[in-house]
C-alpha cells in the first residue's frame, strides 16, 4: 500500500513540474468561460435549422397528425451549453489520462525514475496500478469539478453515480489503454503524431453527434461514439437511460468494463515486456 | 554572411535532422492519411442516405417510396425492429397498424431529423404527391440535405486547420528541444541571428504542412480544391502556426512541458472556430480577435460560404491579427533563448 502511494505521489510531483496544475486549472476556466459564454439555445447553423411552423401552417398541421410513435419519452432538444459539456466530458476530460500518462512515462524515462525501480522489488503490477488508479482518480475529480462548475447542481444524486460509474470504467480504459501506447515509444518526439493522430482519430464520432443519421456500423464501435451517447443520456434523461429502451448506459458499462480489462492485461505485458526488460540485461 | 545564406545553412540542418526523425514524415503524412481515411468512409454530398427500418409488412408500393428517401433495412421481427430504432443513432422504424402506415421514432431524434422523417411518412401516405413541393415551400428536407452535403467540406477545413496545428507544434518541440539540450547555445556563438533561425524552422514547416495541405485537399475535394486560394492560406496559416510554435517554445521548458502546453493549445486553437458553426452570428465578435477563427473564415468562404465574411478580409484579418500576435511572444522568446 505504501508503495503505491509512493508511486502515485512521484508521479504527481512529476506532473507538477511540468505545469501540470497551472494547464489543468487554465483548461478548466477556458472552458467554463466558454459554457457561460455561448447562448443555451438550439440554434445549429450547420444541422440546418428546422423551418419555421408559421411557413406553412397547413403543412404543419398535416405532420403533427401523422401516425408516429414513441419508443420512449420524447425529449426537448439538447441546448448549445449542454451540447459543448457532452462533448467535453469525452473529449476533454476522460481523454486526459491518454496524453498525460504518456507524458509522465516519457519523463520517467528522461529522468531515470524507471531504471531505479527495476532495482527495488515493486513490480510491475505495482506499478500499473499505480498510475491507473491516480489517472483515473484525476479524471473523476477533473470530470467532477467540471460538472460542478457547469450543470452539476442540475443533477440529481442517481445521475450523480451514474456519471461517477462512467468516468470511473472509462478513467480505467483510458488510462491501460493511453500508457500501453506510449510504451511502444521512446520519446515524446516519437508518440507525439501518432497519438495526436489516434486522438484526432478517436474524435471522428462528433460528427455522428451533429449529424445523428450518418451513424454507419463501423462508427459506433468507437469508444468514444458509446461514451458521447451515455454522457448525453446521463446528463438530459439520468439513469432512467440506463433501464431504458436504448440502453446506451448500461451498454457503454459493459463495453467500457470489457475494454478495461483488455487494455490493463495488454498494458500489464507490455510493461512487463518493454518497460521493464531491461533490468534482466 | 548574408541572411538567405545563414536561412539556408539552418533549413539545410534541419532538413538533414528530418530525414533522421520520422515526426517530419508524419506532418508529411498526417493529412493524407486523414484526407484518405475521411474520403473512404464518410460520405460526400449527395451521398449520404438515412437509414430506415421497415417491418416486412409494410406494403411493397410504400417501401418502394421510402427507399427514394434512404436506405432500408428489412425486418421480419417487430422486437428487432424496436432495438434498431433504440440505438443512439436517428432511425425510424415503419410499420402497419390499424392507422396504416405507423412510424416509430425513440424520443429523442434531433428536431431536424424528426421533422425530415415525418415528412417523408406525409410524402408516402400521400402516394409521393407531397414531398416535392412541400420541401420547396417549408426547406425542412433541403436544408437537411444541404446540411449534410457540408459534412466533407468541413471535415476537410477541420484536416486543414489540424495540420497547420501540428506544424506549429512540430516546430515548437523544435524550439524546446534545441533549448534543452543545449543547442541553442551553441548557435549563440554563430552568427545566427533569431529571426533567421525561426524563419528557417518555419519555411521549413510551411513547405512540409504546406504540401500535406494540398495534397489532403485535392483527396477531399477534388478539383473544387481551388490552388492559388489554398497556396495563401497555407502561407498565411504558416502565421497561425507560427504563432502555436513560438508560445510552446517560450512557455515550456522541455518536451514533456511542452505536450501539456499543447494540451491547452490544441482544443483553443480547433474549438475557436468550430464555436463558429454553434452560437448565433450577434455573438461571432467574440471569436473576431483570434487569427485561427480568421483561417477558419478563409477556409470556409472557399469550401462553403456560409459564415460570410469573404476570403479577402478573412486574409487580411488572419494574417493581420497573426503577425501582431507573434510580436510580443517573439520578443520574449529572444529573451529566453539568448540569440542576437
Amino acid at each position: 500500500m505504501r508503495t503505491l502511494a509512493s508511486l502515485m505521489s512521484a508521479e504527481f510531483t512529476t506532473m507538477r513540474r511540468n505545469l501540470f496544475s497551472i494547464i489543468m486549472v487554465l483548461t478548466l476556466v477556458l472552458t467554463v468561460a466558454g459554457f457561460y459564454l455561448i447562448p443555451d439555445s438550439t440554434h445549429q447553423d450547420l444541422g440546418g435549422a428546422v423551418a419555421a411552423a408559421d411557413d406553412a401552417p397547413e403543412l404543419e398541421a398535416a405532420l403533427a397528425e401523422l401516425p408516429v410513435r414513441y419508443l420512449g419519452e420524447p425529449r426537448d432538444p439538447i441546448g448549445n451549453r449542454m451540447s459543448l459539456i457532452i462533448n467535453l466530458m469525452v473529449f476533454e476530460v476522460l481523454i486526459l489520462p491518454f496524453v498525460f500518462i504518456a507524458v509522465n512515462l516519457f519523463q520517467e524515462k528522461q529522468d531515470g525514475t524507471i531504471r531505479a525501480y527495476r532495482v527495488t522489488p515493486g513490480g510491475t503490477g505495482r506499478y500499473l496500478t499505480a498510475k491507473m488508479l491516480l489517472w483515473t482518480g484525476l479524471t473523476i475529480l477533473y470530470g467532477v469539478v467540471l460538472l460542478l462548475c457547469t450543470v452539476g447542481f442540475g443533477l440529481s444524486p442517481a445521475s450523480w453515480a451514474a456519471m461517477l460509474l462512467l468516468l470511473l470504467v472509462a478513467g480505467l480504459f483510458i488510462s491501460a489503454f493511453g500508457l500501453f501506447v506510449a510504451l511502444f515509444f521512446s520519446s515524446i518526439n516519437g508518440w507525439f503524431l501518432p497519438g495526436i493522430s489516434l486522438l484526432l482519430v478517436s474524435q471522428l464520432p462528433i460528427v455522428s453527434y451533429l449529424f445523428p443519421t450518418f451513424s454507419p456500423s463501423w462508427i459506433t464501435w468507437f469508444p468514444t461514439y458509446r461514451l458521447l451517447y451515455a454522457v448525453r443520456d446521463i446528463l438530459t434523461i439520468g439513469p432512467a437511460g440506463l433501464m431504458g429502451p436504448g440502453d446506451t448506459i448500461g451498454g457503454s458499462y459493459g463495453y467500457m468494463a470489457i475494454l478495461a480489462l483488455a487494455a490493463t492485461i495488454a498494458a500489464f505485458a507490455a510493461t512487463k515486456r518493454i518497460l521493464m526488460k531491461e533490468a534482466r540485461i | 554572411m548574408s541572411a538567405f545564406s545563414r536561412i539556408y545553412t539552418r533549413l539545410s540542418a534541419d532538413w538533414a535532422m528530418a530525414r533522421r526523425d520520422p515526426i517530419s514524415l508524419y506532418i508529411l503524412l498526417a493529412p493524407v492519411i486523414f484526407a484518405l481515411l475521411i474520403r473512404a468512409f464518410v460520405p460526400g454530398a449527395g451521398e449520404q442516405r438515412p437509414t430506415f427500418a421497415v417491418l416486412d409488412t409494410v406494403p411493397e408500393t410504400s417501401r418502394e417510396l421510402l427507399s427514394s428517401f434512404g436506405e432500408l433495412v428489412l425486418f421480419e421481427d417487430r422486437s428487432l425492429l424496436e432495438a434498431r430504432v433504440n440505438r443512439p443513432d436517428d432511425v425510424p422504424g415503419f410499420i402497419m397498424t390499424d392507422a396504416g402506415l405507423t412510424m416509430l421514432l425513440q424520443g429523442n431524434e434531433s428536431e431536424t431529423s424528426e421533422r425530415y422523417f415525418r415528412m417523408v411518412l406525409l410524402d408516402v401516405m400521400s402516394g409521393g404527391r407531397v414531398l416535392g413541393a412541400a420541401a420547396a415551400d417549408t426547406g425542412g428536407v433541403t436544408e437537411t440535405a444541404a446540411a449534410e452535403s457540408m459534412l466533407l467540406p468541413y471535415l476537410a477545413i477541420v484536416v486543414l486547420m489540424t495540420t497547420v496545428l501540428l506544424g506549429g507544434m512540430q516546430v515548437g518541440f523544435l524550439l524546446v528541444e534545441d533549448r534543452s539540450t543545449g543547442a541553442i547555445r551553441a548557435l549563440a556563438v554563430s552568427p545566427l541571428r533569431l529571426r533567421d533561425y525561426l524563419a528557417a524552422r518555419y519555411l521549413y514547416t510551411i513547405a512540409q504542412s504546406g504540401l500535406g495541405m494540398i495534397a489532403a485537399a485535392y483527396i477531399m475535394l477534388g478539383v473544387s480544391a481551388n490552388l492559388p486560394a489554398l497556396l495563401l492560406v497555407v502561407l498565411i496559416g504558416g502565421l497561425s502556426g507560427a504563432l502555436v510554435g513560438t508560445l510552446l517554445g517560450t512557455l515550456a521548458d522541455s518536451q514533456i512541458a511542452a505536450m501539456g502546453v499543447g494540451k491547452l493549445i490544441i482544443p483553443l486553437f480547433l474549438l475557436v472556430p468550430l464555436l463558429s458553426l454553434v452560437i448565433p452570428a450577434s455573438f461571432r465578435p467574440l471569436l473576431w480577435p483570434f487569427p485561427n477563427f480568421w483561417l477558419w473564415s478563409m477556409l470556409e468562404s472557399m469550401y462553403v460560404g456560409h459564415l460570410g465574411y469573404g476570403f479577402g478580409l478573412s486574409a487580411l484579418l488572419a494574417a493581420s491579427l497573426g503577425l501582431l500576435a507573434n510580436v510580443p511572444l517573439m520578443i520574449r522568446l529572444k529573451a529566453r533563448v539568448k540569440l542576437r
